[in-house]
C-alpha cells in the first residue's frame, strides 16, 4: 500500500496485524500524522526508538483537526528507548492493551554497530515476537527506514519484515495540480 | 612484617597477567621501578529467573578456569532494592573476559553486572590505591605484593610530585601530509636527530636510547597513528627487537581506530598503541591535549581511577562514568553490563514541558558599556549535588520528596544519590582550585599546573550533565537529565528577577550565565549586592566573571534585527578580551584571518572606555587594509590560508561537490583516505578545481590562491567585529578595496595617495553613499544607535 507523506486522511489500522510503515526518516511525518488521527478516537501509545517523536509537529497536526489540542496531547503516552537493549525491554514490558501502539523508527537502535550483530539479531527477534503479541488487542504500526539490500541493515530489516502482516510505503505527496479558475 | 621489603612510591600501571595474576608497577621514591604481582580474584554477577541461574551454575561448574560460585543478594540501583544474583568469582583476572564471554553467549537473556569494569577501578575500590596514588607497599623478595596502602586521596591539592623520565619522539612532518625524513628524540637535556633511512641504524639508536634512558613515558606526536606502528613494522622486518614495553613478558597492545557519534558530532579516534610498564601518549591522538596537556591527564587519572594511557585518549564522559562506577563499587551497588532501564511512559503534554533544555534570553543587540558577566559556578553539577539529582532519586515518590519545577515529578533528597556522591568532591576541588589560581601570581609554575587541572575538571563537570541522559551511561536516566534543566531554568529566572528588583537591565541570559548593567554601576563592588542576593535566592554558588568596559552582542548575519545567543565579544576592565561565536573561535577559519580578527580586537581593547573606541577605529582599519594588501600581494604564507573542516560523512555520502568533498576526492585519488570525524584541510585556489587538498604531495604557489575568496572571508570576519560600531561588510569592502581612509569624523574622508603599495590605488574617488559613522558632536552613542531586537 502506498500512502502520502503528509496525508490528512484517516487511515484504518487493522487490529491483529503488525503494519510496517516504511519511508525516508522512518516515515517520521506519517507516523506523527497517524498519531494525530488516532488520538481523536482515544488514547495512543507511542514507543520511540529513534528519538523521532516531535510534540510540536503533533501539536500542529492536532490544531489542524481540532481546537482541543491540549487534551489531545495528553492522550498520547510516550516512552523512548535509546539502545536496542532498552527497546527490547520496553516492548517486553509493554502490556497488551486495547490502545493503538505506534513504534517509531524501531530499527534505529538496532543499527548501533557497537553491539555485536548476532546480539542485535537476537534482540530484534525478541522485539518482533513482542510486536506480534501487542497487535492482538489493538492496532499496531511500526515505522522503519527503507532497507539497503545486501547490507547488515538489510538483514535486520528482513527480520522486521518477516514479522509484519502489511507493509505501507510512504511516498512523496502528489504535486498540487494548477487550479483552473472558473470564468463564471 | 618479617621478610618483607617496604617502599613508598607511585602506582603507575597495573594489568592482568595469566602467570602472575595481577602485575602492579610502582615508581619508588628512590627511583627504582618495581614490577610486583599479587593474586586478585574478580567477581561478576548474573540475575534472572532462578531456573536460568541454576542452569548457569551448572554450566560454569564445568568451566576450565578456576571459579567460585555463590548465590547472594546485591543492590540494584534502578530496582531500588537488593536482588538475588549468582556471584561468579574468577581467581585470575585474565580469565574474566573468556569466562564471562562463555556465560553471556550461552545465557544471553540473563542480566549481567560488574562484568566489564576496568581493572584499575576494581583495584581502587578494593585497595584504595588509585592511578598515580602515592602508596606504601610491602612485598616479598620474589616480587609478590603483600600490602598496598594509599597515603593520599585523589582530592589533594598538592600531591607529591611524580619524578618521571620522559622520552619524546616526533617526526619532522605530519605523516598524513608528507613522508617524514627524520625523528627528533628528546630525553633529559639531550636532543637527537635520527634519520629514518637507513632503517637499521635508526632501530639500533632507538633501542640504545630506550635501554639507556628507560623512560616512564614515551611521549610522541603521531605515535599512535604512524610512528609506533611504523617502528614495529621496521623492527619486525629487520629482526631487531625494540624494547617499547618495559615489561619484556608482554606484547604491545594495539587498538583499532573508531568512529562514533557524540553530542551530535561524528568523532574519529585514531588507532592506539598502549605499552606495559611504561606509558605511551600520542599528543596528536590525546583528548584535549591543547587544553590541559600532561598535567591534566595525570590529574584525570588520579580522580577517575583510569589508567594514564586510557584516560589520555578517552572522552571526559568516560572519566565521569568511571568515577560513578567507582562510587558504585564502593557502595556495593551493581554496575549493569548493559543498561536496560527505559524511560518512564509519559504524556506528550508532559514531554512538551519537560524536554526544554537550558533557558536562553536573547541578547539586546549592540554595544553596551559597564556590563557585568555573572556565571553560576558549574551550574548543572551544582544543581545535581544541591538537589540530589540521580537516577535513583528522581521519580522516587517517597514521603518528603520534593516537587521538581514543571516536571510533575518528585526528587528524594533524604539520602545522597550515587551521582551527587560522585560529583561533590569534584565540585569542591574545582572551586578550591579557582580560589588558589586567583591567589597566585602569573609567573608561579603552580598556577599553570592548577590551570591545567581546572580545565580537566571543567570538562568532566560539563560532560557529567550530558552523561545523565546518554544512552550508554551505566547510571544515566533521561528524567534526571530533564530535572537538571528544569532546575536550571528556574534558577536563572530567579536570578533574573533578583537583578531586575535591584534595577539592573538584563541584557542576555544563556543557560548558566547572565549579563546585566545599571547606570552608575561600573565597579566590582557595585555588583556584589546582586551576587549576594542571587546566591541567597538560588542557594547555588555564583561568581562574577568580570565587569566589561564594553561588550558587543552580535546580530544574525542573515537578518540584522535578529539577535544570536552566545555570540559576542567584549573587554574586561583589566583589558583582557572575551569572545564567543566569532570567526576566530571557529575551527574552519584560516589561521591568518583568525589572527587579523584578534589583532583588530586587541587594538580595540586598548580603548579605556567605549567612548574611546572611535579613536581606535583607524588603527583597526589599517590592520585590515594591510592584511588585505598582504593577501593580494601573495605575502601570506600558504600554510596560513589552510581551511580545516571536520568530515561528517564519507565521500559517497556527499550530495554536492562542496569544498570538503572536492578535497576528499583529491586525497582519494592520491591514495589517501579520511574517515568521518577526521579533519580535511584544503586551500581555496583559482581554476576549475577551486580547492587544493593540503595533504596532497604538492603545495600550490601563493599566486594560485583564490584571493577574492579569502578577501571575502577576511572582510566578513572584520565586519563581524566592526558591525556593532556601525561598519557593515559592504562599507568595509569599499574602504578596503576603494582606498578611502576613515579619519574619524563624519563626512571627512581623504584618499590614500599611494601610501599602501599593496593596495596601490593612487587617486580614487571616495566611496559614494556611505553611511556616516555613528559619531557625532554629542559623542559616542553606540547602544541607542545600533540597538535592535527586543526594544
Amino acid at each position: 500500500m502506498l500512502i502520502e507523506e503528509s496525508t490528512d486522511a484517516q487511515i484504518d489500522l487493522p487490529t491483529g496485524n503488525v503494519v510496517l510503515v516504511i519511508g525516508p526518516h522512518a516515515a517520521q511525518e506519517a507516523m506523527i500524522e497517524l498519531a494525530g488521527g488516532l488520538v481523536h478516537l482515544g488514547r495512543v501509545r507511542v514507543l520511540d526508538g529513534g528519538n523521532q517523536f516531535n510534540a510540536y509537529w503533533l501539536a500542529r497536526s492536532l490544531r489542524r483537526r481540532s481546537p482541543e489540542m491540549f487534551p489531545m496531547l495528553s492522550r498520547v503516552n510516550l516512552a523512548r528507548a535509546f539502545t536496542c537493549y532498552q527497546m527490547e525491554t520496553m516492548l517486553a514490558e509493554s502490556r497488551s492493551l486495547s490502545v493503538p501502539t505506534l513504534v517509531m523508527d524501531l530499527l534505529a537502535t538496532f543499527f548501533d554497530e557497537s553491539v555485536a550483530l548476532p546480539e542485535r539479531r537476537r534482540l530484534l527477534q525478541h522485539a518482533a515476537d513482542h510486536l506480534r503479541r501487542l497487535c492482538q488487542q489493538a492496532p499496531l504500526a511500526v515505522g522503519a527506514r527503507p532497507p539497503i539490500p545486501g547490507s547488515e541493515r538489510g538483514e535486520l530489516y528482513a527480520i522486521l519484515r518477516e514479522a509484519a502482516d502489511q507493509v505501507w510505503e510512504v511516498g512523496a505527496p502528489h504535486p498540487a495540480q494548477p487550479a483552473q479558475l472558473a470564468l463564471f | 612484617m618479617a621478610g618483607l621489603e617496604e617502599r613508598a612510591g607511585w602506582l603507575i600501571d597495573l594489568y592482568a597477567d595469566p602467570r602472575d595474576d595481577l602485575v602492579v608497577w610502582i615508581l619508588a621514591e628512590d627511583g627504582a621501578r618495581l614490577r610486583l604481582h599479587q593474586p586478585f580474584p574478580i567477581t561478576f554477577y548474573a540475575a534472572g529467573p532462578a531456573a536460568d541461574l541454576r542452569e548457569l551454575w551448572r554450566f560454569l561448574q564445568s568451566d576450565p578456569a578456576p571459579l567460585h560460585l555463590a548465590r547472594g543478594e546485591r543492590h540494584d540501583l534502578f530496582a531500588g532494592r537488593a536482588i538475588p544474583v549468582l556471584a561468579v568469582r574468577v581467581a585470575c583476572p585474565a580469565d574474566l573476559g573468556p569466562v564471562f564471554h562463555r556465560a553471556a553467549e550461552r545465557f544471553p537473556d540473563l542480566t549481567y553486572y560488574d562484568a566489564d569494569i576496568t581493572l584499575s577501578l576494581r583495584y581502587a575500590a578494593v585497595t584504595g590505591a588509585f592511578s598515580l596514588s602515592f602508596c606504601r607497599v610491602a612485598y616479598e623478595p620474589s616480587g609478590r605484593l603483600r600490602e598496598i596502602e594509599s597515603l593520599g586521596t585523589p582530592w589533594e591539592l598538592d600531591p607529591p610530585a611524580l619524578p618521571l623520565r620522559i622520552l619524546a619522539v616526533e617526526p619532522d612532518v605530519n605523516p598524513s601530509h608528507a613522508p617524514p625524513q627524520r625523528l627528533t628524540v628528546c630525553c633529559g637535556n639531550h636532543t637527537y636527530s635520527l634519520d629514518l633511512r637507513p632503517e637499521r641504524p635508526l632501530l639500533l639508536n632507538l633501542r640504545g636510547l630506550l635501554r639507556e634512558h628507560d623512560p616512564d613515558l614515551l611521549l610522541t606526536t603521531w605515535g599512535d597513528t604512524w610512528l609506533l606502528p611504523e617502528l614495529m613494522r621496521l623492527s619486525c622486518e629487520h629482526r631487531l627487537p625494540l624494547p617499547l614495553n618495559r615489561d619484556p613478558c608482554r606484547g604491545v597492545i594495539r587498538k583499532e581506530e573508531k568512529v562514533y557519534f557524540s553530542y551530535g558530532q561524528v568523532i574519529h579516534r585514531g588507532q592506539q598503541v598502549h605499552l606495559a610498564g611504561r606509558w605511551h601518549i600520542d599528543r596528536a591522538n590525546a583528548m584535549l591535549w591543547g587544553d590541559y596537556g600532561l598535567e591534566g591527564i595525570f590529574e584525570l587519572a588520579r580522580i577517575t581511577g583510569l589508567p594514564v594511557q586510557t584516560v589520555a585518549r578517552t572522552s571526559p564522559g568516560t572519566g565521569i562514568s568511571s568515577m560513578q562506577i567507582l562510587t558504585a563499587l564502593r557502595q556495593g551497588v551493581l554496575v549493569p553490563w548493559h543498561k536496560q532501564q527505559t524511560e518512564d511512559s509519559r504524556s506528550a503534554m508532559d514531554l512538551f514541558y519537560a524536554d526544554q533544555g537550558g533557558l536562553v534570553y536573547q541578547p539586546l543587540i549592540g554595544l553596551h558599556r559597564d556590563v557585568a558577566g555573572i556565571d553560576f559556578v558549574s551550574m548543572y553539577p551544582s544543581i545535581m549535588v544541591h538537589y540530589n539529582i540521580s537516577p535513583e532519586t528522581v521519580g522516587a515518590d517517597r514521603p518528603g520528596a520534593e516537587e521538581i519545577p514543571e516536571l510533575h515529578m518528585r526528587v528524594d533528597r533524604s539520602h545522597p544519590g550515587l551521582v551527587p556522591l560522585t560529583l561533590k568532591p569534584l565540585l569542591e576541588k574545582r572551586i578550591e582550585l579557582k580560589h588558589r589560581i586567583a591567589g597566585l601570581p602569573a609567573w608561579n609554575p603552580q598556577r599553570k599546573r592548577y590551570a591545567a587541572w581546572a580545565s580537566a575538571y571543567k570538562w568532566l563537570l560539563v560532560t557529567c550533565f550530558g552523561y545523565l541522559g546518554y544512552k550508554n551511561a551505566r547510571f544515566g536516566r533521561i528524567e534526571a537529565h530533564q530535572a537538571v534543566t528544569a532546575y536550571g531554568r528556574e534558577t536563572l529566572l530567579l536570578a533574573k528577577e533578583a537583578a531586575e528588583e535591584q534595577g539592573f537591565t538584563v541584557l542576555h541570559l544563556y543557560v548558566d550565565g547572565m549579563w546585566v548593567k545599571r547606570p552608575g554601576a561600573s565597579q566590582v563592588a557595585d555588583f556584589q549586592p546582586l551576587l549576594d542576593r542571587i546566591a541567597e535566592v538560588t542557594r547555588l554558588p555564583i561568581a562574577l566573571d568580570g565587569v566589561y568596559r564594553w561588550v558587543a552582542f552580535l546580530p544574525s548575519r542573515r537578518d540584522a534585527r535578529m539577535p544570536v545567543a552566545n555570540r559576542y565579544f567584549g573587554v574586561f576592565q583589566d583589558g583582557s578580551l572575551k569572545t564567543r561565536g566569532i570567526d576566530s573561535r571557529r575551527l574552519d577559519t584560516p589561521p591568518f584571518i583568525s589572527r587579523v580578527q584578534m589583532a583588530m580586537l586587541e587594538l580595540l581593547a586598548g580603548a579605556e572606555d567605549a567612548g574611546a573606541l572611535p579613536a581606535k577605529l583607524p588603527g583597526a582599519l589599517g590592520l585590515l587594509r594591510r592584511a588585505a594588501a598582504d593577501l593580494r600581494a601573495g605575502r601570506i604564507p600558504v600554510a596560513d590560508c589552510v581551511v580545516t573542516q571536520k568530515l561528517s560523512r564519507t565521500l559517497e555520502e556527499f550530495r554536492s561537490a562542496s569544498p570538503a568533498a572536492r578535497a576528499l576526492a583529491q586525497l582519494g585519488a592520491a591514495g589517501k583516505s579520511l574517515r568521518p570525524g577526521q579533519r580535511v584541510r584544503f586551500l581555496y585556489i583559482r581554476g576549475d578545481q577551486r580547492v587544493h587538498a593540503w595533504d596532497l604531495p604538492d603545495t600550490p604557489p601563493p599566486e594560485a590562491l583564490d584571493h577574492e575568496r579569502y578577501l571575502t572571508l577576511l572582510l566578513r570576519a572584520a565586519s563581524n567585529i566592526l558591525q556593532p560600531l556601525g561598519l557593515e561588510e559592504a562599507v568595509l569592502r569599499d574602504w578596503v578595496l576603494g582606498g578611502a581612509v576613515y579619519l574619524g569624523l563624519p563626512g571627512c574622508w581623504r584618499l590614500e595617495d599611494g601610501l599602501d603599495p599593496g593596495v596601490g590605488l593612487g587617486l580614487l574617488p571616495p566611496p559614494q553613499n556611505l553611511p556616516l559613522p555613528i559619531l557625532g558632536d554629542t559623542g559616542w552613542l553606540p547602544e541607542e544607535s545600533v540597538r535592535a531586537g527586543r526594544d
